[in-house]
């Protein structure tokens, strides 16, 4: 619904799979109102070798399918790792990956979990035809891609949403917010900008 | 009609419905043409209708705002279906329109967006539509998060410009279409104004605004020819505004002139490159700008210039960026820029300045190869053939090519469109000013960017590095792999060439000045024109440039060297190079470098470090021990000059100066040794200077007539000390007409607030009453009794009080009683006076006040005495008599304050009769004293009647106390009884007792005589009480000696006592009562010739002959006259009773004889007059008849005449 009083969150990674899911889950439980993404061409997942990644695609490909696939494939290897623990994790929360590209809705706030990302988003919404103007914020914030800063970088935007969310007029507070999350943060690689639908 | 009708019969029952279903049937018989050719749209309407109407129910039903709006957004869903027939919207506006009523912001925000999709679909709609955002855009601040709806409506009329633009061209024959595109620019002026708002996001959808009105009123460019190989390069199919431009406006529109269309877009468009210049822009706005100008350069590349102005306009903001940013927003910005330059490379329009943005480009960080392959194969030959050219063409060249190029592009159909298809290449040519000039200025500083000006420039930019490095910088920074080469120097000296010109100096300035004024012009004649124009920044770099320090001029820059300089080998040394400076250069290097930090004010407070910056100006002037008055009164004059925003910075440097003082500041350290060493400042020293800087600000702001202001109070109120010297400014302000108040109420204000301070402030402010003012001492008192109110301060008030008195008895007044103007020494009752003001003005808050004030009155003189006398009455009657203090005062009474005592008791029975308990103690204080007894008169009515009665031959038979007897027997008639109300005292007793008093001598006995008037005052004593007290001492044997005085004031004084007086003294004289002595005799003898008439009578008929020949002695001839007369009018018994020798003396024959004689002539001679009266009468009345008689005969004789 369009017209509700929470902030629409989207938070996206480049596969949807771990840091992006890692955030959909803290913030699906502390009750905001989150969608989550990936904004890579394919979901690409560690393999057996660096060069032999798997792959597959958004949209159509669910969690489920991708669980019995490396379960299928290896399951030792794949529950060492933990992709077999997060892939059940996901398909708990959701169905399957989701494209930001191919996604329709309107957010009010787009959180991006690599600079990668962050520039296909804004490149993204800049290019398609803009219909209604409604104002997005783009922020960056880069996390690194494994379990372990997933979780801390989840807890980290999760902060940034709650302030975000519990400020009277997020357009006009949203600079000082950030740049006040930068001064207490000043290894992370924050971005933001402004983008139109 | 009857099948139309049909359908609607299945409709519910209730309320809305049903009256919906009438509405429906109006409209849908109107609209049949229309629908009739598909049935099944209908039937699908049918069921639509009946869908909104069930969603409009539930949204009025909802009791939660969640509930409606969600039902609301699922009727403006169906509502807006582009495939549901127009009808259906319109019979649905006004009920989705009612719940606008609703003050809730998510609401409002629902039916903004649905009027928009609504005008989208049907844009009839418009002027209702307008109608409404108009309305919705004003901040409504009762209803919460309201600023939504306005950023709403904002969004929406951004969406809505080419809608209601291509309606309006479509239809523009009706008049509401022309009266709906007017509403539309008030609301588009209204929306601009907004450009201003203090709130992010207002900005950042109004700048977006700016961009759909851009946009739609700027010529589309005509397609180019497209490489077949290239993707598609309309940008234009990818925004919202595609569906209109200002080419399908047609030239001979009613009333859309395309010349003022075209002038208000370009106006626009310059204003939105100014906000990309100005210096506290927020990230997000500044972004929303940068985005905004790429869309517009993206999609009119060549209208006016379009593309080359906002590549030059980004090529100035990448090196100037706002200060304000910090280093993760300055990385977006940057990104951003990236972003969109690499976007323009693929422009066919950008082909010509391909070379400029891949510099740029390089600048932002990126590498050739990213450039090279950002450029579309089909234009990369054109680069090449550019590269092997020079440097690209010169800016008046390229002007040319663009001028030539935009009047191609836009190829107007009819020829004779002149001044349209010459005005952009005007325009342009104008615009191109400002590359003129940053050309100029770069070729200039190229010429001149030799190693000695590069290493001048180095040393004065190491003086002026900030302690961080800025955001911007680290950002940006890349080491500069090329340092030196000919192609470094040249983009160097146009970096440099841009900044100057942005900063308005350098010999592209004039230009630059000129063009602006000219842009100024337009903007001006637009705005007449009725165009809406959003506010320009234009004028604030002017401002800060006007705060900037006097620029070396040009000329003193050396001349281009002729030689090259780089040729130059010789090493630079740097000992040999510099000299040391004099010291009046560093002096006055130093004020420089003071005044720049003071000027940066406002930088630093948009920076946000405004404490900081504070801090640093208070040590800069406090740090250094000598010397520092040059800066300290550059700083007074800073100050003062913008008070009310620079109050914070004087009392830090208060504070500061104060910490020194006390040693407790670090920039002390130095201090604190040089102390111990007994040298440098010393305490004395520091608190001297603290003084001083203080008084040299309260001076300062006296001068300018500031007094009245809030930093003149603030300081002495909030600054850790206030000297005295502080204070007397503070005077001269309590002295002034119009700041008085303000000062008296800030002296209030500190003496409540500084303990510390307190007896110094007290001091000061009894001084104060001693000014020849009267309304401030008026003002003191006040101040003094609001003071007092509080029990804390009253002590140290009092103390105070007490202390000055004493000193009244001094045998001079000290200085600061004396008035300053007059030279006396001596004391004066005005000194005095003065000095009692406040005392006396707190003494009804504290009556322990009394007993001192009655010590120094004991030792004090004869004037101060006076005074004291005079001027203590309302301070006596305010505490009363029932106060214990005052009680204690009388009787405690110090000796030689008796007087005092006394006018106080005085004071305190002029209205109230004495309490029993003061008139015991005056009582005991008489007694033991031996006070004069007038001292007891005020309370007299307290005493017993023993008492009273011991004490009247005191007043009566004293001559200094006649005038106090009235006083007295007037206070004694009017004692009464406290408890019931009665009067203490029977009259007549004490008429009686006042006449029992024995005096012991002539003079006595007179002064008794002559008291009794006051006695006997009509105004106390009844006549029936004088008559009772008469009777009673006529009983009392002997008479009292006075008592013929008394008949004689009685008959004076009670007329009606006549008859009583004439029975009493015929008893008196027959009983022979006033022989008893001599005296008596001689007073009765008085009385008669007094009382005449009454007491005659009984002297005519009971004295002997003897006694009557005494009385005639005694009085003389006069009372034998008397007699005579009265003899007549006794009666004949009374006469009969008379002594015969009497008889014969007082019986005057002759003169009865003569009197009869006379009344028998006057008798007779009435008789004749009254005679005389009748005959005329008699003679009157027969004439009369006899005229009466001719008149009839007349009458008759007419009459017959007439038969």
């Amino acid at each position: 619904m369009e017209y509700q009083e929470k902030l629409r969150f989207a938070v996206s990674c480049s596969s949807n799979m771990n840091r992006s899911m890692e955030a959909h889950s803290i913030l699906k439980k502390r009750g905001f109102n989150i969608e989550s993404y990936g904004s890579g061409n394919q979901v690409k997942m560690p393999g057996p070798s660096i060069d032999r990644p798997n792959c597959y695609e958004f949209g159509t490909t669910t969690y489920d399918f991708i669980y019995n696939d490396l379960r299928h494939k290896d399951v030792h290897m794949y529950t060492q790792n933990g992709l077999l623990n997060m892939v059940d994790r996901n398909r708990r929360i959701k169905k399957c990956p989701q494209r930001f590209q191919n996604e329709t809705r309107e957010f009010d706030i787009v959180i991006c979990l690599e600079e990668r990302v962050y520039d296909q988003v804004v490149d993204h919404l800049t290019r398609r035809t803009g219909l209604t103007g409604n104002v997005v914020h783009v922020i960056n914030i880069d996390i690194e891609d494994n379990p372990e800063e997933a979780t801390l970088g989840a807890f980290f935007v999760a902060e940034i949403c709650s302030k975000l969310e519990s400020c009277e007029d997020v357009d006009n507070e949203i600079d000082e917010i950030l740049a006040e999350f930068e001064v207490k943060n000043p290894r992370r690689n924050m971005l933001h900008t402004v983008c139109y639908y | 009609m009857g099948k139309w009708l049909e359908p609607l019969a299945a409709l519910g029952e209730n309320g809305p419905r049903r009256r919906m279903k009438v509405r429906l049937a109006g409209r849908k018989w109107k609209e049949k043409s229309n629908c009739s050719s598909s049935p099944e749209l209908l039937e699908d309407g049918e069921s639509a209708s009946q869908r909104v109407a069930d969603a409009l129910r539930d949204a009025r039903e909802g009791t939660t705002f969640d509930v409606k709006v969600k039902a609301l957004a699922a009727a403006m869903q169906i509502l807006v279906d582009p495939v549901r027939p127009n009808h259906l919207l319109d019979n649905f506006l006004d009920e989705m329109l009612e719940f606008g009523e609703l003050r809730e912001a998510r609401v409002m925000c629902l039916i903004v967006d649905f009027l928009q999709k609504a005008c989208a679909k049907d844009p009839e709609i418009c002027p209702k539509a307008l109608d409404r955002l108009t309305f919705y855009l004003t901040h409504d601040t009762s209803v919460p998060k309201y600023i939504r709806v306005v950023k709403r409506v904002i969004v929406a009329c951004t969406n809505l410009y080419p809608i209601i633009l291509e309606w309006v061209v479509k239809r523009s024959h009706a008049p509401v279409v022309e009266q709906t595109w007017e509403a539309f620019g008030l609301l588009k002026g209204r929306i601009m104004r907004l450009i201003d708002s203090d709130n992010d996001g207002v900005r950042t959808v109004t700048l977006k605004f700016l961009e759909s009105m851009i946009l739609c009123q700027s010529p589309k460019p005509k397609e180019e020819v497209v490489h077949p190989n290239a993707p598609p390069v309309t940008n234009e199919l990818n925004t919202r505004f595609s569906r209109v431009s200002l080419n399908d406006v047609p030239r001979g529109h009613r009333f859309i002139s395309f010349r003022k269309a075209q002038t208000e877009a370009e106006q626009n468009f310059l204003a939105m490159i100014k906000q990309t210049t100005i210096m506290h822009i927020s990230a997000q706005n500044l972004l929303t700008a940068v985005d905004v100008l790429c869309m517009v350069a993206r999609n009119r590349p060549n209208w006016d210039n379009a593309l080359h102005r906002v590549v030059e306009a980004m090529e100035i903001l990448h090196v100037n960026l706002p200060p304000t940013l910090g280093t993760s927003q300055v990385k977006s910005v940057r990104k951003e820029l990236k972003r969109n330059l690499m976007r323009f490379l693929k422009l066919p329009a950008a082909v010509p300045f391909q070379s400029k943005i891949s510099t740029l480009l390089v600048y932002l960080g990126s590498n050739p190869h990213e450039i090279s392959k950002a450029i579309p194969a089909h234009l990369v030959p054109k680069v090449q053939k550019k590269a092997a050219g020079d440097d690209g063409p010169l800016p008046a060249k390229r002007a040319k090519h663009d001028e030539a190029k935009s009047s191609g592009l836009f190829d107007e159909d009819d020829e004779d469109e002149e001044p349209s298809t010459s005005q952009p290449a005007k325009l342009n040519h104008e615009k191109d000013a400002v590359l003129t000039a940053v050309d100029v200025t770069s070729q200039y500083v190229f010429e001149r960017l030799n190693t000695e000006v590069v290493i001048k420039l180095v040393l004065i930019s190491l003086m002026t590095l900030p302690e961080e490095m800025p955001p911007t910088f680290s950002s940006s920074y890349t080491p500069i792999a090329a340092a030196g080469t000919e192609e470094q120097r040249r983009d160097l000296s146009r970096m440099m060439a841009t900044q100057a010109t942005q900063a308005e100096v350098g010999p592209g300035f004039e230009q630059v000045k000129k063009l602006k004024k000219e842009q100024f012009r337009e903007r001006q004649e637009a705005r007449m024109e009725g165009l809406a124009i959003a506010p320009t920044p234009q004028h604030l770099p002017t401002t800060i440039l006007s705060r900037k320090p006097p620029q070396v001029p040009f000329g003193a820059l050396p001349p281009p060297s002729s030689a090259p300089v780089l040729k130059s080998k010789k090493a630079l040394n740097l000992i040999e190079e510099t000299k040391e400076l004099t010291s009046e250069e560093m002096d006055q290097l130093f004020e420089c470098a003071f005044d720049s930090v003071l000027r940066a004010e406002r930088r630093v407070v948009q920076g946000g470090a405004t404490l900081i910056y504070q801090q640093l100006v208070v040590r800069l002037t406090c740090r250094f021990r000598e010397d520092a008055e040059a800066f300290e009164n550059r700083l007074v004059a800073f100050i003062v000059e913008d008070h009310k925003k620079r109050t914070d910075l004087a009392l830090l440097w208060l504070s500061e100066l104060y910490a020194q003082y006390q040693g407790y500041s670090c920039c002390t350290t130095w201090l604190r040794e040089q102390i111990e060493g007994a040298d440098g400042l010393t305490r004395t020293a520091r608190l001297e200077r603290y003084d001083r800087v203080m008084c040299e600000l309260l001076k300062a702001l006296m001068e300018k007539k500031l007094h009245m202001e809030a930093l003149f109070h603030k300081m002495l109120l909030d600054s850790p000390l206030v000297t005295l010297n502080a204070l007397e400014y503070l005077k001269t302000v309590c002295l002034d007409k119009v700041g008085g108040a303000f000062g008296m109420t800030t002296l209030r204000e500190l003496i409540l607030t500084r303990n510390r301070q307190r007896g110094e402030l007290l001091n000061f402010f009894f001084n104060l009453s001693f000014l020849d003012k009267p309304e401030l001492r008026s003002a003191c008192v006040d101040t003094a009794k609001e003071l007092c109110a509080l029990a804390h301060l009253r002590r140290a008030l009092t103390e105070k009080a007490k202390e000055q008195l004493q000193e009244c008895l001094e045998p001079v007044p000290p200085v600061y009683f004396r008035n300053p103007e007059s030279p006396s020494e001596d004391w004066t009752e005005d000194i005095f006076r003065c000095a009692l003001t406040l005392y006396l003005g707190i003494m009804p808050f504290d009556p322990s006040l009394l007993l001192p004030l009655a010590d120094v009155y004991a030792y004090g003189t004869t004037t101060f005495k006076k005074v004291v006398l005079r001027s203590i009455e309302p301070a006596v009657k305010a505490i009363g008599m029932r106060d214990e203090q005052m009680l204690r005062l009388v009787e405690e009474c110090p000796v030689g304050a008796e007087t005092l005592v006394a006018r106080i008791v005085h004071l305190l029975t002029e209205r109230a009769p004495a309490i029993p308990e003061l008139v015991v103690r005056v009582k005991r204080l008489h007694d033991e004293r031996r006070t004069d007894v007038r001292a007891l008169i005020p309370i007299i009515g307290g005493l017993s009647r023993d008492e009273v009665v011991t004490l009247l031959p005191q007043f009566v038979l004293r001559s200094e106390y006649q005038k106090s007897v009235a006083l007295v027997f007037r206070r004694l008639y009017n004692a009464r009884d406290m408890t019931t109300g009665d009067p203490c005292f029977a009259v007549d007793d004490l008429i009686v007792q006042y006449h029992l008093i024995q005096p012991q001598n002539e003079k006595e006995l007179n002064l008794q005589a002559e008291s009794i008037r006051e006695v006997l005052d009509p105004r106390f004593v009844t006549k029936e009480a004088a008559a009772k007290a008469v009777e009673k001492l006529f009983e009392s044997r002997p008479l009292p000696q006075i008592f013929m005085n008394t008949l004689v004031c009685i008959h004076e004084k009670f007329s009606q006592l006549e008859s009583f007086l004439t029975n009493l003294l015929q008893k008196l004289v027959a009983r022979k009562l006033w022989q008893h002595n001599e005296h008596f005799k001689e007073s009765f003898f008085f009385a008669v010739m007094k009382l005449k008439d009454i007491v005659y009578g009984a002297v005519l008929t009971n004295f002997t002959y003897e006694e009557f020949t005494e009385l005639v002695q005694s009085q003389g001839e006069e009372i034998l006259n008397e007699l005579k007369e009265f003899f007549p009018t006794m009666s004949t018994a009374q006469q009969k009773s008379m002594d015969q020798e009497i008889k014969d003396v007082v019986w005057d024959k002759e003169r009865e004889e003569r009197e009869k004689r006379e009344r028998k002539e006057e008798r007779r001679e009435k008789e004749r007059l009254e005679r005389e009266r009748d005959k005329n009468r008699d003679k009157d009345r027969e004439r009369e008849k006899e005229r009466e008689k001719e008149r009839d005969d007349r009458r008759y004789k007419s009459s017959r005449r007439k038969d």
